[in-house]
Parts: structure tokens; sequence; C-alpha cells
């Protein structure tokens, strides 16, 4: 329900409030000798005059909701859930980018939630034309040479030792040769699939996991300089032996493709990426857990 | 896969241009070398006047040139 001021008010949830106040008002009014008209009127009375109970939420959350505008109370909540849960798992500060792709456009869909300022320095997306912005996320439905930017350049902003990525697919369809993640130089930063694998290469080093392609999440995650772990949704299904290896490119960070290319655009809506530090296994699966519910709020999890 | 066929002028006039809050045209080369633009239809229903000579562009099978591989 609206106030005509640009404020979305979920009355029901405020009932229990103005009740109270209602209650404590007509007690007070009548130990003065006074009488009031009745409750319900009272009830009504005060939603005009008494200031709208804000909403709690964190101060993260809160930026991110203001710069996305997100006005829907539901995405609102799932978005403040998740940065507290985020925080409580102690992965927030882990977070170099985290783009939970939500409010159905390309203008809420391009902020970092770490830092929601409307400037490549703070990361926020760009994106090529071919998209299709929905609440399902950020989709991609041919191989159009179609790519988002994170401005993220590896080399100035990940360690070669602690990386991780993630890319929560909410439609993926099966095929060889599609890169979630990745930027220009080969081998160096992708996490994507490849000839019947699912690939992770941090650092110039990689290595390839056999799988069932589905949507999923997907993390690639270095804890160490020299491993390299795969995780779908919560379970880790490959340990591989990696070496130290370098960065050695000079293009950001893409989401749905690695360069300007149409071969290597992948053909899936991302609803949810994160690039950041490495994650311990219970980190990782905290994310999971977090990232899960957040979806699972707006209705769309797989 | 069928994209718009652009001139290189035509490229080098759109080429990175933001035409809606936060997305940009992208142009890419074919096997041969000629430019192509690809659009979704939510792309096309939100593009800018100014660029509707876009949609009237001749569009073409798009043949992709040789890839090196990813690893």
């Amino acid at each position: 329900m609206g106030l005509g001021l640009g404020i979305s008010v979920d009355w029901a949830s405020l009932v229990p409030y103005y009740a109270q106040v209602a209650s404590a008002f007509k007690a007070r009014v009548e130990a003065d000798g006074g009488t009031v008209e009745s409750m319900s009127c009272l009830k009504a009375d005060l939603k005009v005059l008494n200031p709208i109970k804000p909403p709690a939420f964190d101060t993260d959350a809160q930026a991110f909701i203001t710069a996305a505008s997100i006005t829907d109370s539901t995405q609102q909540s799932a978005i403040d859930t998740l940065v507290t849960d985020l925080k409580t798992a102690g992965i927030w500060t882990k977070m170099k980018a985290i783009y939970p792709i939500v409010g159905g456009t390309a203008s809420s869909h391009k902020f970092n939630l770490k830092d929601p300022r409307d400037l490549d320095a703070a990361f926020r997306l760009t994106f090529t034309s071919g998209w299709t912005h929905n609440a399902d996320g950020a989709a991609v439905t041919a191989k159009t040479a179609t790519y988002a930017d994170t401005h993220i350049l590896p080399s100035s902003e990940l360690s070669t030792t602690s990386t991780h990525m993630s890319y929560y697919a909410k439609t993926l369809t099966n095929g060889n040769s599609q890169v979630q993640i990745g930027d220009a130089e080969i081998d160096s930063m992708w996490l994507g699939l490849y000839s019947s694998s699912y690939y992770g290469a941090i650092a110039n080093t990689y290595q390839d996991q056999s799988y069932t392609s589905s949507p999923a999440y997907y993390l690639v995650n270095k804890p160490s300089s020299t491993q390299l772990k795969f995780i779908i949704d919560s379970s880790i299904v490959g340990t591989k032996s990696i070496t130290t290896g370098s960065f050695s490119g000079t293009q950001n960070l893409y989401l749905n493709n690695y360069e300007n290319s149409t071969t290597f655009t992948s053909i899936s809506t991302c609803a949810f990426a994160t690039i950041g530090d490495s994650l311990t296994d219970t980190e990782a699966s905290d994310l999971y857990t977090a990232v899960q519910a957040f979806q699972t709020t707006l209705g769309r999890q797989v | 896969m069928i994209g718009y066929k652009l001139t290189l002028e035509q490229k080098e006039a759109i080429q990175g241009v933001q035409f809606s809050d936060a997305t940009f045209f992208n142009c890419v080369e074919d096997i041969d070398g000629v430019w192509f633009l690809f659009l979704s239809e939510q792309d096309t229903n939100n593009l800018p006047t100014e660029y509707a000579y876009l949609l009237e562009l001749p569009q073409e099978e798009f043949v992709p040139p040789v890839q090196e591989d990813i690893i």
C-alpha cells in the first residue's frame, strides 16, 4: 500500500504496532477524562499521524536497496537476510563483489551489493546488448558475444593464492564451450563448461571435473597456492592439485563470457555471482545455504 | 545465428555506446571480418529512436571466426 510518498508499507505487519500504540493512547486520553470515538478510528488516524515504523534493515542492505531502487518488500527482505547471513557466517568481508541480480531490470541488476555505488570503480556490472533481464535474473539465450563487464581486473584485485568465483545458473543450456565467469587470457581465470567437463582456472592454472550439466550453484575455490576445489551447490565434487600460477590478463572478468566472442558465450541465466577471497569448506557451505535461502525467498531457486 | 550486418563506419559509430541504463552496444566480427550486432527482444523494445535505423539493417547468418582453444 502506498502513501503517495514513494514508500511502500506492509500494513499487516504494523497492525500489532498500531494496536499497541492505540491502546496506550486511549488509556491516556481516558485517564485525562476524555473519550475516543472508537479503536478502529483511532488506529486509522494513527496510520496517518504517527510516523511509520521504519524497517530495520542492515545498513549495507539498505544502501543496496536504495541504489538499486528495490521497492518490493519480499526482495527487500531477501536482500537484508542475505547480508545478515553472510555477515554472520564471516563471509561478507571476503567478498570483492556480490551480484544479487535482483529487481528484474539492467538498472537494478548492475549493482554490487558490497559497494552499491553506480561506478565502475565499485565493480558495478555493465551489460552488452543481447541480455534479457527479468525476475529470474539476467539471461543470455544465444551465442551472441554477450557479456557483463565486472570491472574487476584479476591482476589488480585478486590473489593468486586465495580466490573464489561463484555463479548461480537459474537456467543452463547443456553444451560445450560456455564460460560463466572469465577473463580474456587463456587459462588465466575462468569458470565454465568445456568438453563435457566443468572447468575452473585461477591464476593461470586450471583443472577440470566431470559433471552432468544442470542449473545449479557453481563455485571454484583456490584455498591455497596449490589446491583448487570444485563445488556444486553444497557438495565438493572435486579437489585438484595445481601450480601456484600468476595473473597475466589485462582484461576485466566478464559474466557469461571470457572475451568478446560468440564461441564461449554462456547460454544461461545468471541469478547470483560472487568474486572474492578463498573460502573455507564451511564458509562455502554457508554461502550456498545463504544464497539458496535468498533464491527460495525470491521463488527462483534451483 | 542471425545478426544485423554493419559497415565499419556503422560499427565505429555505436561500439561501446550506452543506449539504455547499464547497457551498451557490442559488435563482433565474423569469420570474414564483417561486423555484426546482436540485439535481444528487450534491447529492441528499449532502443532509443535515434538508433531505430539499426533495426532496418540487413540481417544475415553469423559465422564465427576460428577460435583459439580455451585450454
